[in-house]
């Protein structure tokens, strides 16, 4: 099923397809969290190196501007770092179960950063 | 797991509200103040669960609150709102000319922006604030770091490098607002700081032990004595998170980048640290600047309770060559983040003059002259050494970086 992607707040930075509105395939009824996982594995696609692991500095320090990466480390989660907010159909992700929130087709989440520029 | 190349594709063009209509509706909580709306909103202070159109009447009238009860401002003062384009700043200004009307305070509110002369990146911050001026009806001024110190960013990066030029952008930055204030004849700034900042500060100021600062990091409202610019943070109970969501559920144009000077490492861990205690306690923002208002210094006892950190300077050279003739080799650091040559310590005390620009400063000289003293000393070698223009010279220098890292 398709849902949509929305990157603000310069997150589309993170990301090679750079653009701010993405479309993205996931399986139905895919919790947040797999969402997440498939934004974060398109940016380990782009490294020429097949599988970039993340003792790869550069892989890591981008995806750190996103994701938990001690977190992922340990558990294989990927969890979304705290300075970002996230929106599902512009409802705050906190009102339902965060990462374990399950999404319908063509749900619209955004994600954004609340840190920097004043 | 690899990811099919059509996983990730760009949208057909469908307008936002009609994406959102189309899908299907979420369970989700009711509104808890007017309990016939859907929730949207989940308050970082509270945890109250809000509609959009009751949290943006709970964001703007909890800001009056703050500026009613500590009496920021009166009726025919004239205010410049900092303005940089970014989300505080804009939602800052959007709010206050939304209360200025609303309650009628009377202010003459104008927009002061900076631009410090860095081709290629001011551009489109100061275009979102030439909008926003069109916007909110709202006058803007624009003061250039070459009107205010005589010297573009760009210059300064070229003469110094990127990494150094972070102290430069820091400590002219601090004073460039009340700056161009004077400049406009206005003494009042506001800024959009907010408490995620306030508490992010008094973290590290208590960290590093430097409780002196603690005093002036959470004062709504700083005046020194002599001092002919005020400043005020009406932002200063607002959470980062609900600036976000309002500026979002508005619809508010601002600027969003990758801050271009990265905070220092040691913010950037104060702010994790705070953003992992809140996880756990959601008033973590509050508690600290309430525990930063109320930690107070014991009046200090003349000299001897009074403390000096050394600190070498970072002429190394003159270190490794063994000169000691530099008498700036050991500069004293001030609770204020200034410099003190001088040994004059005791005359030279908030209220004084800088003795070059006339700046309200603790010392003989502010640390702007001292910079950019410095700064004057190295420009003839430079411009020796490298004819390149200048112009630019801190984009080419930040996107080399960035190929780096
Ligand atoms: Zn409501
Ligand atoms: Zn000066």
């Amino acid at each position: 099923m398709k849902v949509t992607v929305e990157l603000l707040g310069g997150l589309h930075q993170i990301f090679t397809f750079g653009a701010k509105i993405v479309d993205v395939n996931v399986l139905e009824e895919a919790e947040l969290g797999a969402l997440v996982e498939t934004l974060c594995l398109s940016l380990s696609s782009s490294f020429s190196n097949c599988s970039p692991s993340l003792a790869d500095p550069v892989y890591r320090t981008s995806l750190a501007r996103f994701v938990d990466c001690e977190h992922l480390q340990l558990t294989g989660e990927y969890k979304i770092i705290p300075g970002i907010m996230v929106l599902i159909n512009d409802v705050d992700w906190e009102l339902f179960d965060e990462e374990e929130t399950v999404l319908h087709p063509n749900d619209v989440i955004t994600f954004t950063s609340t840190l920097h520029g004043g | 797991m690899t990811v099919a190349p059509e996983t990730i594709r760009s949208p057909e063009f469908v307008p936002r509200a009609t994406r959102l209509a189309q899908r299907p509706v979420k369970i989700s909580a009711l509104c808890e103040l007017c309990h016939s709306r859907k929730a949207a909103v989940k308050r970082p202070k509270n945890l109250q669960k809000l509609c959009q159109l009751c949290f943006f009447n709970v964001f703007e009238t909890e800001i009056h609150q703050t500026i009613t009860n500590n009496n920021l401002y009166h009726r025919g003062e004239k205010l410049a709102l900092g303005a940089s384009g970014g989300k505080d700043s804009t939602v800052l200004a959007y709010v206050m000319k939304t209360l200025n009307d609303r309650y009628d305070y009377g202010l003459d509110l104008v927009l002061l922006s900076i631009d410090e002369g860095i081709v290629g990146y001011r551009d489109d911050s100061l275009a979102t604030v030439k909008r926003n001026q069109v916007q909110y009806g709202l006058p803007l001024e624009i003061v250039s770091y070459k009107d205010l110190y005589n010297w573009t960013m760009d210059e300064i990066v070229t003469c110094c490098g990127i990494r150094n030029s972070c102290t430069y952008c820091g400590v002219l930055r601090r004073q460039a607002l009340d700056r161009g204030a004077l400049k406009l004849g206005i003494n009042h700034v506001v800024t959009g700081h907010n408490a995620d900042d306030m508490a992010e500060t008094v973290l590290m100021n208590i960290l590093r032990g430097d409780l002196a600062r603690l005093e002036k990091s959470t004062a709504i409202i700083t005046e020194s004595a002599g001092s002919p610019v005020k400043r005020s943070k009406p932002f200063k109970f607002t959470y980062q998170k609900e600036i976000v969501l309002y500026a979002h559920f508005k619809k508010l144009d601002y600027f969003s980048t990758e801050c271009t000077y990265a905070p220092e490492a040691f913010r950037g861990t104060a702010r994790e640290l705070m953003k992992q205690l809140e996880k756990s306690r959601s008033s973590t923002v509050i508690d600290i600047i309430y525990s930063g208002e109320n930690l107070l210094l014991q009046p200090k006892r003349i000299n001897k309770q009074k403390q000096f950190r050394k600190v070498k300077t970072i002429d190394k050279k003159t270190a490794e060559n063994g000169q000691n003739n530099n008498k700036n080799r050991e500069m004293e650091v001030l609770s204020d983040g200034s410099i003190s040559l001088g040994h004059d310590r005791a005359k030279y005390k908030d209220g004084n003059k800088c003795l070059k620009c006339g700046y309200l400063s603790s010392n003989k000289i502010c640390k702007a002259c001292v910079l950019l003293q410095t700064l004057e000393k190295m420009k003839p070698k430079i411009t020796i050494d490298n004819n390149i223009s200048t112009d630019g010279a801190a984009k080419v220098l930040r996107s080399l970086e960035t190929l780096s890292f």
